[in-house]
């Protein structure tokens, strides 16, 4: 059991790795799209909505067989999950139009702190914010900067 | 400066709280169905914000655009957020996001092998950070 518990956890860090390098990767896609088509908010906009058209489709039977049970709690969390990431995308590029990066990307820069914060304060019986967890997330926060500083 | 601030604040606490509310209601979902009902109200969050402010670009859009946003939606979403709520799942979110927020070091590595960018002394240093932070949150008893 401990072997599984062990092994699921390892999973979850490579999906997040390979989660980072996809986003990585739509920075790549999305340098492309503001050169040459159109404004980093509507592109932002018709990726999402496209990211929904394909999973919506990918995920078909899944979605279709679990919405009819889900609780009302549920639908609320994740749709404001939505919500706010969208908040998150929609604020990043309306603030890169009214002052300059050096100035968001360190501020943006600090999310997963917010997380850790929110994740300690709210989700206290589902999971535990340890001091190393937040050790190494503030060194990840600060090698973020040199990243974006030294590009 | 103060909006640019407020609205870079906004970001971060978008950002921060999204993994945070998917971790607390995905207690009796799967990721899939998850991910399909983040995505519905995130298309019309930023559709209404991409209509409002930029609703003229948005009707002189060229076809081959949207050749690009669809392959953006996959990597993205398919690809990324899908990955991303996987994580949150198995992990957690404050481990999660502590990962994931090392995609600026993705994107260096991938604009040095196809944008031909150098990698300076700072950017050395900021990789060996992030790797120095993710290996602390990874390696827990």
């Amino acid at each position: 059991m401990r072997d599984t518990e062990k092994k699921l956890t390892y999973y979850g860090f490579l999906f997040a790795v390979c989660a980072a390098f996809f986003y990585a990767l739509s920075a790549l896609v999305g340098k492309k799209i503001t050169d040459d088509f159109s404004s980093p908010m509507v592109a932002s906009a018709f990726s999402i909505l496209f990211g929904l058209i394909a999973t919506g489709s990918v995920f078909f039977g899944t979605v279709t067989k679990e919405v009819g049970n889900l609780s009302g709690r549920s639908w609320l969390l994740i749709g404001l999950s939505g919500c706010a990431s969208a908040l998150g995308v929609s604020g990043w590029y309306l603030a890169l139009n009214v002052t300059h990066v050096v100035v968001v990307a360190p501020i943006v820069a600090v999310y997963p702190l917010i997380t850790i914060l929110a994740a300690s304060l709210f989700l206290r019986g589902i999971e535990k914010v340890t001091k190393q967890t937040v050790a190494g997330a503030i060194i990840v926060v600060i090698g973020v900067l040199f990243v974006g500083f030294g590009t | 400066m103060i909006t640019g601030i407020l609205l870079s604040l906004m970001a971060a606490l978008g950002f921060g709280l999204s993994a945070v509310l998917v971790k607390a209601g995905m207690s009796s979902v799967s990721v899939k169905t998850a991910t399909v009902i983040s995505l519905i109200s995130s298309t019309v969050v930023t559709m209404l914000v991409a209509f409002l402010l930029h609703y003229e670009e948005i009707l002189s859009l060229a076809p081959r655009a949207f050749i690009w946003f669809i392959l953006a939606g996959l990597i993205t979403f398919l690809g990324g957020r899908f990955l991303n709520f996987h994580s949150i799942n198995l992990v957690g979110a404050s481990k999660a996001s502590a990962v994931v927020s090392s995609t600026p070091l993705f994107a260096a590595i991938l604009a040095v092998l196809f944008l031909n960018e150098t990698v300076g002394f700072i950017l050395g240093i900021g990789t060996l950070l992030i790797v120095v932070g993710i290996t602390l949150v990874v390696i827990q008893e």
